[in-house]
């Protein structure tokens, strides 16, 4: 059996535009916008550069919705590169390619080889001995488990199974071709290419089953290192599977428990830390932060009224550039609750009493739906329901909180 | 809770100051002392020992912040509470004792969990707030219900809040108005939609470019095939046209060719040839006219003959000439030369006459240099003996005029040894440094250290030093082992840990569920839901009376009406609860969910307790373990974090001791340093009045300095004495070894005057003579040599010049000159004539030969054209001439031809020629002309449409701004997402507080405004009868006064300031009450409320203040001295 090696990408979303950011203080615009593009760059920069055999992209080249041909243009003259210098490309529709317009009329190349709709397809290269299995999503839903009708593997060859799904149901992704690492095993292929899990996970090593994750993170659930992975097949045995950082901008998650801190400038200071700490583990990249502060604190009223500390925070943000990197805030959540004992902070009981009552006045209760009818009415579909009010309820702990802390004068 | 007794221990300018508060039926209590006498101290004391000193206080001005106390003992319903506050971050309160650590957590429950801000808002009031309170009043004169929130919460500024929540609020968002930031973004997240509607390239778009594209391209491919079709017949019909002449012109000239003979010569020939002749006959006209030439040079050269004989002597003849002109010069100067020998030896005459002595040799001019050398010698002696004696002189002089009286050299060296030590003792005073200065310090930081030292073993407080030897005592004390003391500490902070948090849980627990009780109440108070239980008990009841009436009916016995009446209503009181039940359900519920929380809340509470309880008895029980170890090991009795703190404060005071020690050291042995040097010091100074060592140093330097300057002039007048009589006896020395040396000079010149026959005497002027006529006897000497050789050259002339004119038989050498001269030009003319002859010949012989190389040139042409030595070469040399021109057109006309024929062979030529007819060339090339005219137009037409499909998709392809488009949606929708939570928020506190004030309003009816009415009535002597509210006509209710008789109201706005501040205390008081009517009692402070008040609405102020302390304690402050008198009797006084 031969020896080479291959990238394995997915869920590149070419041209999806990151979001929930809603200010670029200081920011490298054309690099944040320009980012799912410049991570595909670096992808084949990557395969050029390590002189892989093939690359193998297993479904979501474009989002569903996206109809600009500009983008899908933008993907055939980066993978032409590849055709260009002798790699092979193997490509698969996954859901949002099957919804997207640019995946379905715009021809791919010579020299890309596209898993077939109809039915499973096999990709057979004797010269490499390597057999690659896949099949497209003709619809967006794909309900049943398409490994069922995958062909037997190829004598001799390393067999590659290409599929994109979501195994047997990843958190918050839909449910696609459903299968089990039971099915992939039996299957008897060497590697299993999926796609569709924007997170990367290695699901199992006998045989290797890979989620690559997404090339580049695009908001706040998409944290961490993005990119694809570079397989070593010597002998048709998997050496190694190595993971490349392929995105340009990184998103993190900062979670802050301030249960201990007595000062804002405590709060400020752990901020400035974690995303000094950030910005020194995204080598270099441009970071995109969600902080999230949490825990019972003496602040929480402060937390909530005040707005004050959040500018704070996006200044000293936009005050950190080391090397010449930066780091960007897209939200700020105040997550904190109030303390058990309100020792240290302003309280006055008439009033807790007063705002306590408010919480239980029904009156006031049934009145908030009318006061906000026409508010709600005005907003665009974009905003969420959910994101204003949790559980169908209106955030009202936040509000007494902010307005306890204005009464008797904490917003300082 | 209350007071029972504040301990001022050390605080402010407060020492060991007790205020005690006895409980009476009032518990008024006025604390009353002049300015300056510490109440606002008091009131800061009080806060601060309920809620713990903060970071920054004022109140150590006197005492050293750690040694800050205050203490109290307060009391609620029997218990008491006794403690010390001290200044720290953790652990402030101890026990009366001072040492004991207590838990705050009881202070905490008896405060309701109120922190300082809160307690000072609704239970302290002090003038300034008084004002500021009836200041908020009065901007607030609109809202009533903002009046009523303000005064009665104790807040500040919640009008400027309502109405900076309205603004916040409104520019979010707002209906209908346009420049909100929301529509603004909506707007902006629209027009952004739009334009990527626009921008966007789809498929269809790409599909229709690529289709017209390809369109295009076809119909530029089938424009480039006929264009190709056309050329081809262009190309050929133009080829025929080119070729057509030609050919006939060919085909004409080579019948001309075929009328001469054949032969085989070029053009380039015949020129060639003709050339050859013309030079041929050039060169024979040349030989001729040479040939003449020759014949007469030959002529001339004959009648020159041979050369002249003299020409063979001319150079000799030509070298004597010119001996001759030299000859002649010699003759003239001898004449100058015998008178300057003459003059010589008459001045060497008078030479040897002016010296006395016969003629002879003089010496030689080297001779006389060193002679004069010698001279010059002796000058430069005279020179010096005179210099040397003139600096002698005036040495002597400068001797004599020294003073001969000096110090003794005895007395000069007894005296610099006493000041060499006298110095040395000062430099040594001086290195001990400012000795006073660290004498004093030393002082000062022992007072210092003595301080500290009494202060460190003053916090080592209960254990006091038994003998004098505290340190030994305190080093000897035996001590809990470290680890032992780190765990017991460990233990006891975790049990306390556990009991705090388990007390913690059961507050929240009892917290928790006195409110779910209240809702409980709620609940039932509303009657709809029916508890299980209730529900169960009913129907136990009905089935109980059922069951006893069964047995009646069992007995044969009816029962009693009475007993079915009261069964029907049992009946219809269950059936009506379960109805009630069933209808609703909901809330029977929620009651029933309610009751458990409550007993689940119950559980938690009794086990938190519980597990407080252990934790205490676990305490109390290492509390008592740890005492016992402590006194048997002699160590004092404190728990184990105190005694960690003692433990350290111990080597504190050990370190402060052993510094303390150090210092004293050092302290004496200074002293001991300076009284030494000062004893050394008097050796050389007088007894100075200061015990100062600096003073005395500086005293010594001043006579030291004075000392060393006598003894400096002293020693530098004898040193001058030495150095002239040194330089006298030097001079004297130097003034013999002159003499000495003229002396010898002397004899020297004698001798070398005789060696060298020197006739004169030893001065200039003489030796300067002597050496003028070495000179001329020289110069005399060398010219009489020179005189002699000229006679013998001029001889030698004379004869050899004769022999010449003899032998050429001339007279002088004049005439030999011009003889030669004559002979020499003749000579050069033959030479000449020779010369051109000799040129001829040789041009002669070339021509001959250049000839014969022409005609052998012209031989085989000849043959060529068939002729004979005699025949017309140039006739025939014509004709062939006119055959190569014509075969020379015949192959530029096949040339022509062939080019024309774009590489096709001549004979195809030729046949395509013959196959077609001229006449229809010209036709055939218009039409074509005229078929590529409207090809290239159609041409362009596809051209332009080809470049605008290309141009439409490359823009297409290249199209920009699409994803960044998206990318600024995605940030606007996310800039509204964060706008409208915000906007969410801020309405949120904006209905809360609208919600708060409409309470307010509705409480501006209800009990709270009663009952501030009627203070306000009591604080007004009855100016006003009560408050009341009324419509302002904009959806607002006005807070105002009621006069008496139902006159007009007066608004808040329209109060004198007092009585604002009247209206304002009448509002807290309320509040007051209404706390204490909900079971909350703390001491209400009270700092000169009644500033502003007169005397009567003072008294009445006080009256209420006393009837309020029936209910809570009232701590009231002042320092004027007629709320003092008028408060008497209704108080407890309590002075400053």
């Amino acid at each position: 059996m031969s020896s080479f090696r291959f990238l394995h990408a997915a869920d590149i979303h070419l041209d999806s535009p990151l979001r929930g950011l809603s200010r670029y203080e200081g920011l490298p615009e054309a690099e944040i916008r320009g980012s799912t593009r410049r991570a595909l760059d670096r992808l084949v920069e990557t395969a050029l550069t390590e002189k892989v055999d093939f690359v193998v992209l297993a479904g979501d080249l474009y989002d569903g919705t996206w109809q600009d041909v500009g983008t899908g243009l933008y993907m055939v003259r980066a993978l032409s590169r590849l055709v260009q210098a002798g790699i092979r490309v193997v490509t698969l529709s996954g859901n949002h390619d099957a919804q997207s317009v640019i995946a379905r009329e715009l021809p791919l190349p010579d020299g890309i080889d596209h898993f077939s709709y109809d039915a499973p397809q096999t990709l057979h290269w004797p010269e490499l001995g390597v057999a690659l299995h896949g099949q497209s999503f003709r619809d967006r839903h794909v309900t049943q488990d398409m490994t069922r009708s995958y062909p037997a593997p190829v004598a001799g060859c390393f067999n590659i199974g290409v599929l994109h799904t979501s195994l047997s149901g990843y958190g918050e992704h839909e449910t696609y071709a459903p299968c089990s690492v039971e099915t992939l095993s039996a299957k008897g292929y060497d590697y299993w290419a999926l796609g569709h899990v924007h997170a990367r996970e290695i699901v199992c090593e006998h045989p290797w089953i890979v989620f690559p994750g997404v090339l580049q993170g695009r908001h706040a659930r998409e944290t961490g290192a993005c990119g694809c992975e570079l397989v070593t097949v010597e002998d048709g045995i998997v050496r190694s599977v190595d993971f490349v950082e392929c995105d340009v901008v990184r998103w993190c998650r900062l979670e802050l428990d301030v249960s201990d801190m007595q000062t804002m400038d405590a709060v400020l200071g752990a901020a400035r830390q974690a995303m000094e700490d950030a910005l020194s583990e995204a080598g270099g990249r441009t970071v995109i932060a969600r902080i999230v502060l949490t825990g019972r604190s003496i602040l929480h009223d402060r937390l909530c009224a005040s707005q004050a500390w959040k500018e704070d925070l996006r200044v000293i943000a936009a005050s950190m550039t080391p090397g010449g990197t930066q780091i960007g805030l897209e939200k700020i959540r105040n997550e904190t609750s109030a303390p058990v004992h309100r020792a240290g902070v302003a309280e006055t009981r008439e009033l807790d009493l007063a705002l306590e009552g408010l919480m239980q006045d029904k009156d006031f209760l049934a009145s908030l739906p009318e006061a906000f009818e026409g508010f709600f009415s005005a907003l665009p579909s974009c905003v969420e329901r959910d994101s204003l009010m949790p559980d169908g309820q209106f955030p009202l702990e936040e509000a007494r909180a902010a307005l306890r802390a204005r009464l008797v004068g904490e917003t300082e | 809770m209350r007071f029972e007794r504040l301990d001022l221990l050390r605080y402010g300018g407060f020492q060991d100051v007790t205020l005690s508060f006895p409980k009476g039926k009032r518990d008024l209590h006025v604390i009353y002392g002049p300015n300056e006498a510490g109440k606002s101290t008091t009131l800061c004391a009080i806060r601060d020992f309920l809620f713990g000193f903060p970071h920054h206080i004022a109140g150590d001005w006197m005492t050293a912040a750690p040694l800050l106390r205050v203490g109290a003992c307060l009391e609620q319903d029997g218990t008491v509470f006794e403690g010390i506050r001290r200044r720290g971050r953790n652990q402030t309160l101890f026990a009366a004792d001072d040492k004991t650590p207590l838990d705050d957590l009881p202070l905490r429950t008896w405060l309701g969990g109120l922190d300082a801000k809160g307690f000072e808002a609704a239970w302290a009031l002090d003038h300034a707030r008084l004002r500021d309170g009836g200041e908020e009043m009065r901007r607030l004169k609109d809202d009533a219900g903002l009046q009523i929130l303000a005064a009665g919460l104790g807040l500040e500024g919640v009008g400027k809040l309502a109405a900076t929540l309205q603004d916040d609020v409104n520019s979010e968002w707002k209906s209908g108005r346009a420049r909100s930031a929301l529509q603004q973004a909506k707007l902006k997240l629209k027009e952004l939609q739009q334009t990527l509607r626009q921008d966007t390239t789809t498929a269809r778009q790409l599909s229709t470019a690529n289709r017209a594209l390809s369109v295009s391209e076809s119909e530029r491919l089938a424009c480039e095939k006929e264009a190709q079709a056309l050329g081809v017949r262009r190309r050929t019909n133009s080829r025929l046209r080119m070729t057509s002449v030609p050919i006939q012109k060919l085909m004409e000239t080579e019948a001309e060719i075929a009328a001469f003979p054949h032969w085989d010569l070029t053009v380039q020939d015949c020129a060639r040839i003709e050339k050859i002749l013309e030079n041929l006959h050039r060169e024979e006209e040349a030989l001729s006219a040479a040939r003449q030439k020759l014949e007469t040079v030959s002529g001339q050269v004959r009648d020159c003959g041979e050369p002249h004989p003299v020409l063979t002597e001319q150079d000799a003849i030509r070298a004597l000439l010119g001996r001759g002109v030299l000859v002649e010069r010699l003759e003239a100067a001898a004449g100058d030369r015998q008178a300057r020998l003459t003059r010589d030896g008459i001045w060497l005459e008078q030479f040897w006459a002016r010296h006395g002595c016969e003629s002879g040799m003089l010496p030689d001019l080297s001779e006389l240099d060193d002679l004069d050398r010698r001279l010059q010698e002796r000058a430069l002696l005279h020179t010096q003996e005179q210099d040397l004696r003139d600096r002698l002189r005036e040495t002597e002089q400068a001797l004599n005029a020294l003073h001969p009286q000096s110090v003794s050299e005895s007395d000069g060296n007894t005296g610099g040894e006493r000041l060499r030590l006298f110095r040395l003792e000062l430099d040594e005073a001086r290195s001990l440094g400012p000795l006073d200065e660290r004498i004093n310090s030393l002082l000062e930081a022992i007072a210092r250290q003595e301080e500290v030292t009494a202060a460190a073993y003053g916090a080592l407080l209960p254990w006091r030093a038994t003998g004098a030897d505290r340190k030994a005592e305190l080093t000897a004390l035996a001590l809990p082992d470290m680890v032992a003391l780190e765990e017991e500490a460990r233990l006891r902070a975790g049990l306390e840990e556990q009991r705090r948090a388990a007390r913690d849980d059961e507050q929240a627990a009892e917290t928790e569920r006195a409110h779910l009780e209240q809702q409980l109440r709620r609940l039932e108070e509303g009657g709809q839901a029916v508890s299980r239980e209730q529900l169960s008990a009913a129907r136990q009841e009905r089935d109980r009376l059922l069951q006893e009436m069964e047995r009646l009916f069992e007995s044969g016995t009816c029962p009693p009406p009475a007993m079915r009446e009261a069964f029907g209503v049992l009946l219809q009181n269950a059936d009506g609860l379960a109805d009630r039940r069933h209808d609703h359900a909901e809330q029977s519920a929620q009651l029933a969910a309610l009751s458990r929380q409550v007993e689940d809340l119950a559980l938690k509470a009794g086990d938190a307790r519980r597990r407080a309880a252990y934790a205490e008895v676990e305490l109390n029980r290492r509390d008592a373990a740890w005492a016992a170890l402590l006194k048997t090991l002699g160590a004092p009795v404190l728990p184990p974090a105190p005694l960690q703190v003692w433990i350290a404060r111990r080597q504190a005071a050990l370190a402060a001791e052993e510094q303390l020690q150090g210092s004293r050291a050092q302290l004496q042995a200074a002293m001991q340093t300076r009284a030494d040097m000062s004893r050394r010091l008097q050796a050389f100074v007088p007894a100075c009045p200061s015990d100062r060592l600096a003073v005395q140093i500086r005293q010594a330097a001043s006579v030291l300095e004075r000392d060393e300057a006598v003894a400096k002039q002293t020693e530098a007048r004898n040193a001058d004495q030495r150095r002239l009589q040194e330089v006298v006896a030097k001079g004297k020395a130097a003034l013999a070894g002159l003499k000495g040396k003229l002396a010898q000079w002397d004899e020297d010149w004698a001798l070398a005057c005789q060696a060298c026959r020197y006739p004169g005497r030893p001065d200039r002027a003489d030796l300067r003579d002597v050496h003028d006529a070495r000179v001329i006897q020289t110069r005399m000497e060398s010219e009489q040599t020179e005189q002699a050789t000229e006679i013998r050259d001029i001889a030698a002339f004379r004869t050899e010049l004769g022999t010449f004119l003899q032998r050429h038989g001339q007279g002088s050498a004049a005439e030999l000159d011009a003889f030669l001269t004559q002979a020499l030009a003749r000579e050069q003319k033959r030479q000449t004539v020779v010369q051109a002859h000799a040129a001829l010949e040789a041009e002669v012989a070339q021509k001959d030969l250049k000839i014969a190389t022409l005609v052998a040139e012209l031989a085989p042409v000849r043959s060529t054209l068939g002729l004979g030595p005699d025949d017309d070469l140039r006739h025939a040399l014509s004709r062939a001439c006119e055959r190569a021109a014509l075969c020379d057109r015949r192959d530029e006309l096949r040339d022509q031809i062939l080019q024309a024929g774009n590489g096709r062979p001549i004979d195809v030529l030729l046949e395509e020629a013959r196959e077609t007819d001229p006449a229809q060339l010209e036709e055939e090339f218009e039409a074509i002309e005229a078929e590529t005219v409207a090809l290239n137009a159609r041409r362009s037409e596809v051209d332009e449409r080809l470049f605008t499909a290309r141009k439409v998709l490359d823009e297409l392809e290249n199209a920009r701004g699409v994803h960044e488009t998206a990318e600024e949606i995605q940030e606007t929708e996310a800039d509204i997402a964060e706008r409208a939570s915000r906007y969410v928020s801020l309405r949120l506190q904006q209905l809360m507080l609208s919600r708060l004030v409409e309470q307010g309003r509705q409480q501006a009816h209800g009990p709270l405004l009663s009952r501030a009415g009627a203070l306000f009535s009591r604080l007004t002597l009855g100016r006003y009868v009560g408050l009341a509210t009324e419509e302002d006509g904009s959806d607002g209710l006005v807070l105002a006064g009621c006069r008496p008789g139902n006159t007009a109201l007066v608004p808040v706005y329209a109060m004198s300031e007092g009585t604002r501040d009247q209206l304002y205390l009448a509002l807290r008081l309320a509040s007051v009450e209404q706390a204490l009517e909900r079971g909350i009692r703390l001491p209400f402070l009270a700092d000169d409320l009644f500033v502003t008040f007169d005397e009567e609405r003072t008294e009445a102020g006080l009256k209420i203040l006393a009837e309020i302390s029936e209910k809570t304690q009232v701590l009231f402050f002042t320092h004027h001295g007629y709320i003092l008198n008028q408060s008497k009797e209704i108080s407890c006084l309590t002075k400053l």
